[in-house]
């Protein structure tokens, strides 16, 4: 019986995958990041079980490719990821079944206090303009909501899709800074 | 080419989607950063309305068996904590504070008045002997001689990059010893942005530093702050640097040894 050994994704590949990606360093790390969130997504629509480890194995598989030395015939980098993708979620499909979740288990109470709390040390710890941003965001109600964003981005100079971009990066410090909080 | 509108997005996150457009709008995303960043966005407008009640019941049995995993659970969790965390609160304690406002602000506009001297008192005047401030001779220079020259000043640099790692093992170290007065820290941005919010904390604490309105830098190549920062604002451990921009929000996370 031959042992099968998993292959380990080295600096060398890795240089080349972001070479492969884009000629300028710079650019072709902002690909790669977009690349690895876009297979996240992929993945967590399809509700799998860890979408993290997914992608990175599709671009394990990626990188290997090109550390072998294979021509990868795609039009744009981008849809050779996605086959690749589509094939292991095909395989994953196989192992086990998507991630069942028939209903959102309720918090408890003390863990939910203990959530807020730190929600609202993190919200104090945002530059004052952040955090006015983000509370009249969250604060509008649903009959006005439209008309409340449009001026809002308005004041901000930005468009309302900007502004719905940006809300979500700080969401995301808030959802990193909740996390550590609550460890 | 134009994006696709929210309802369409949200119906993919509903995997309400027929497979081909499914495909069709995931061969997008993987092309467009753009569309990518509206879908994280959509992702967050659809978990709002789920925790306000704002879905329709069709869209929450979707979401709830469609939508929902264990690393979303958690998302809806923190979504409910920050619409806890900044719904307007009725304060019970400004009914007495705005009394105490409104005395107070009597008390100085009456008491003056009350106290004014009556037309036919006589103003009492005080006799004080002036205060005498004892005059120190100046020192004497030498004005020939050179000024002596400042002490240097120690500064140390540390280059933050937004993170190419898996893991946050990699944590960026910066050594600093008693000789050290600054600490310049270089953080390279990903922003068209001219200028930012800067936040320094430790892991877990409170602000130790921060600034508004930072320029950023271009010269040279990509853009970057360079912020000085003095050395006592640091301790042991890990920190955390928060970049706001209209455009960006960037954290990076080093350790001080």
């Amino acid at each position: 019986m031959s042992a099968k050994f998993k292959w380990v994704l080295t600096e060398d590949a890795f240089a080349g995958l972001l070479a492969w990606l884009d000629a300028d360093a710079q650019t072709a790390a902002r690909k790669y990041e977009h690349v690895r969130c876009a297979l996240i997504r992929f993945f967590e629509t399809r509700r799998c079980f860890a979408p993290d480890s997914l992608a990175d194995e599709v671009i394990d598989r990626v990188a290997r490719r090109l550390a072998e030395g294979a021509e990868v015939w795609a039009s744009d980098p981008y849809f050779y990821f996605q086959g690749v993708a589509m094939r292991v979620h095909q395989e994953e499909l196989r192992r086990r079944r998507p991630v069942e979740m028939p209903f959102v288990a309720a918090e408890d109470a003390e863990n939910a206090r203990r959530r807020l709390e730190c929600m609202e040390r993190c919200l104090e710890t945002l530059p004052d303009r952040t955090r006015e941003m983000m509370v009249n965001y969250c604060t509008v109600d649903k009959s006005g909501k439209r008309q409340q964003r449009e001026t809002m981005a308005a004041r901000l100079g930005m468009s309302v899709n900007s502004l719905r971009i940006r809300v979500h990066r700080v969401r995301e410090h808030l959802e990193r800074c909740v996390t550590t909080c609550l460890k | 080419m134009t994006l696709p509108d929210d309802s369409l997005i949200t119906r993919y996150l509903l995997g309400e989607l027929p497979p081909d457009e499914q495909n069709e709008l995931e061969r997008r995303y993987f092309a467009e950063t753009t569309l990518l960043d509206r879908i994280d966005a959509a992702e967050d407008e659809l978990i709002d309305d789920y925790v306000r009640g704002g879905l329709t019941a069709e869209q929450r049995k979707h979401f709830e068996t469609r939508f929902l995993t264990p690393q979303r659970v958690e998302r809806v969790r923190m979504a409910e904590a920050l619409r806890r965390a900044t719904r307007p609160r009725r304060n019970v304690w400004m009914v007495p504070l705005a009394a105490s406002l409104f005395l107070a602000l009597l008390a100085t506009v009456l008491w003056p008045a009350l106290r004014a001297p009556r037309r036919d008192e006589t103003p009492v005047v005080e006799h004080r002997p002036a205060r005498t401030t004892p005059v120190v001779p100046p020192p004497v220079v030498n004005e020939n001689a050179p000024p002596p020259p400042p002490p240097a000043m120690q500064i140390a640099t540390l280059v933050l990059s937004p993170g190419l790692t898996r893991s946050d093992s990699e944590v960026p170290v910066l050594a600093l010893d008693s000789s050290i007065d600054a600490v310049r820290l270089e953080a390279m941005l990903q922003s068209e942005a001219s200028l930012c919010d800067v936040t320094l904390q430790r892991i877990d604490g409170p602000i130790v530093w921060s600034a508004n309105g930072v320029r950023v830098r271009r010269a040279g190549g990509e853009p970057r702050l360079v912020l000085t920062i003095p050395r006592d604002r640091f301790r042991r451990g890990q920190h955390l640097l928060t970049v706001t921009a209209t455009d960006l929000v960037a954290d990076y996370s080093f350790e001080v040894r």
